[in-house]
């Protein structure tokens, strides 16, 4: 089980109907992941492939059960998506939307903790185990059964890096993509966290890129639990101040969130940090066998 | 998006909070009836989205109308690192007794936002010391509870009289900031007038949450603030383009990609000139779109060459490679490379080989064949 993802895991499409939702719902069954029905207001009755389509998450969850969702709704309509999902009961919710207000993810953020919903994203590809589930829009082709747990920031860096691993014979346990926005429902830390726990995990690589503390906070959490070998990149050496760089949450403001401040308290935390984007791959097996 | 002083502030107003008499003047307006109705010493204050315009010489006080005249005349034609100033503000003076410093912005580490004040308003937030800074985490779905207030008002050791008229204010800075879907709500300095207990926002610093503009389409008009024409035509492209010193762009499918590919170049001796972030498409018309977005404005840009980074999804490789093409990029006079993975990207590299664009699997090879390229030019 990771976040609450397992290979029992019954999902819904929120938002099937559309482009992206129809196209990753017919990845995510390839991929073996169990997707029981979707959403899509007004269009209850009408089938996605083999997939049976509710007007709305009651009347889908009148007809059959489900523990975790995935959204690919429009970002003004995702508060509220997110809140049908929380009140059906969902126990995690994976949200691919990009551009949702802060204060609607600050909104959702809260009510999830408040009712006990574990969320990941927005903006996020969502969170891949090989061989067990994706709930994802993560290309299936990339990954490859093993035990290192990768946790990401980005997108298709994170498939990158992931085809990377994969190519060296470096296979996945899981990857995990919390997304690029200022606020999101799984943090750096709280996804290392659980993976430091998890037994199936015996490495991790992590993906971070500049803006906020994310790996900063990560680092501490690292310091404070039983180590696993640990690799990290940081994207945006070369990014200037004060821009923000594609996603909501890569921006270096007022001096915090740089480079330089992420790879200090990294490695203060014992944590390696690969400089180089194609190192990252023999710096994990190095440090795998010198563990 | 960063609103002008004069933007901020009339939203405080909307929302009950003091602030100076001001009137907002465009570069050429006369300045005397403004001034007569404002008196002196007042203050000239260039508005331009971006800080520091204090120690750029935008912010001046005179006490004349030949000293007023001399100023506007001078700061309307300045331009403050690289912002050209739109408006200036003639503010009347505010006499108060004692600068404070209070924000309400969005703490990332906990998600929610956070309420800071400090004692010592006026100043540079970043070398106020810790022991005269307060912070509250506050709860999106509650008002600022008494109990916060309380201890903001202890540590600011508030006269009794001023107490009330504090609260009211923080609870107008809240309504304001979840309203307005602010990031940033600023105001250094707030000063409090012993003679009259008001409190008056003297400068105002207000960040908006450009992803909520859909609810606030009357902020639609300055979306474009801060972007350079070339970063504007992007954004309205659908794309998000941000100008850089060096010489290599970088079109990638993804911003982190992006950011490492930018990173990835400099490791091998080059400098990233323009990051254009397609999304994390593959959409070949997309492609098409940035591509000809980055060769139009190469000269501009500053560009030597070009180097296209995609990461194949959903959507085949021979199909984005036709995207590429689409653009036709070997007619026009740049080194372009492209590096590509993804389904079917055998055949998607042939096509690009074929029709004279360099493609490669490998990244740093990708790198350096387009520096070959540059360097032989």
């Amino acid at each position: 089980m990771t976040l609450g993802v397992n290979e029992d895991s019954k999902v819904i499409v929120q938002g099937i109907t559309g482009h992206q939702g129809s196209i990753h719902t017919a990845e995510m069954l390839a991929f073996g992941t169990r997707i029981v029905g979707g959403v899509s207001p007004g269009k209850g009755g009408q089938m996605v492939g083999p997939v049976p389509v509710f007007d709305n998450m009651d009347s889908a969850l009148k007809h059959l059960d489900a523990d975790c969702s995935v959204l690919f709704v429009p970002a003004p309509h995702c508060r509220e998506a997110v809140k049908e999902a929380v009140d059906a009961g969902i126990g995690t919710i994976v949200i691919i939307t990009e551009h949702m207000p802060v204060h609607d993810s600050m909104w959702i953020r809260r009510y999830a903790a408040k009712m006990g919903a574990r969320i990941i994203g927005p903006n996020c590809p969502g969170i891949c185990i090989p061989g067990v589930a994706k709930i994802a829009i993560m290309p299936n082709s990339i990954f490859a059964k093993g035990n290192t747990a990768v946790i990401s920031r980005s997108g298709t860096l994170t498939y990158e890096i992931v085809s990377s691993l994969s190519d060296n014979g470096i296979g996945q346990r899981c990857c995990i993509g919390i997304g690029g926005d200022l606020v999101i429902g799984t943090t750096m830390a709280e996804a290392l966290d659980e993976l430091l726990d998890d037994s199936m995990v015996d490495s991790i690589v992590m993906i971070g890129e500049i803006g906020g503390t994310a790996e900063q906070d990560a680092a501490e959490a690292y310091a404070n639990k039983p180590k696993k070998p640990l690799i990290a990149y940081v994207a945006g050496r070369t990014a200037p101040e004060e821009r923000r760089m594609g996603h909501a949450g890569a921006i270096i403001s007022g001096g915090s969130g740089s480079y330089s401040d992420k790879v200090r308290a990294l490695e203060s935390a014992g944590i390696r940090v690969s400089t180089r984007l194609n190192d990252i791959p023999v710096r994990l097996s190095q440090l795998m066998s010198e563990w | 998006m960063n609103l002008l002083e004069h933007e901020g502030k009339q939203l405080l107003s909307e929302f009950g909070i003091n602030i100076p008499k001001g009137v907002i003047l465009a570069p050429d307006d006369d300045v005397t009836s403004a001034a007569s109705a404002l008196g002196f010493p007042l203050f000239v204050k260039a508005q331009v989205p971006i800080g520091g315009r204090g120690k750029a010489g935008g912010i001046v006080k005179v006490d004349s109308m030949a000293h007023l005249i001399a100023e506007s005349n001078r700061i309307a034609g300045m331009s403050i690192r690289g912002y050209q100033v739109t408006s200036i503000l003639l503010e009347e003076m505010v006499h108060g007794d004692r600068d404070i410093y209070v924000s309400i912005s969005i703490d990332r580490r906990s998600g929610s936002p956070a309420l800071l004040v400090g004692r010592e308003g006026g100043m540079d937030i970043e070398s106020s010391p810790a022991d005269s800074m307060t912070r509250e985490i506050l709860d999106v779905f509650e008002e600022i509870p008494a109990s916060a207030i309380a201890r903001i008002e202890g540590s600011l050791n508030l006269p009794k009289e001023s107490r009330r008229p504090f609260a009211e204010f923080l609870h107008m800075m809240w309504s304001l900031f979840r309203t307005k879907d602010l990031e940033l709500l600023e105001i250094n300095p707030l000063t409090l007038s012993s003679r009259n207990g008001r409190f008056t926002a003297i400068d105002a610093k207000v960040v908006f949450n450009d992803d909520a503009v859909f609810r606030h389409p009357n902020m639609k008009v300055a979306m474009d603030r801060g972007l350079s024409p070339w970063e504007a035509e992007c954004r309205i492209a659908g794309l998000v383009g941000v100008q850089l010193d060096g010489t290599i762009g970088v079109i990638a499918n993804g911003a982190g990609l992006n950011m490492a590919t930018l990173d990835t170049i400099s490791d091998l001796g080059m400098t990233g000139g323009a990051f254009l972030d397609l999304g994390g498409t593959d959409d070949p018309e997309k492609v098409a779109l940035a591509i000809r977005l980055m060769i139009m404005s190469k000269d501009a840009l500053g560009l030597d060459g070009i180097l296209i980074n995609i990461f194949g999804g959903i959507t085949r490789c021979d199909t984005v490679a036709k995207g590429v093409l689409q653009a036709a990029p070997r007619r026009h006079d740049i080194p372009i490379v492209v590096r590509m993975r993804g389904v079917n990207e055998i055949d998607g590299r042939l096509l690009l080989t074929t029709n004279g664009i360099p493609a490669f699997l490998v990244l740093d090879e990708a790198i350096y064949a387009l520096l070959a390229e540059v360097d032989g030019k």
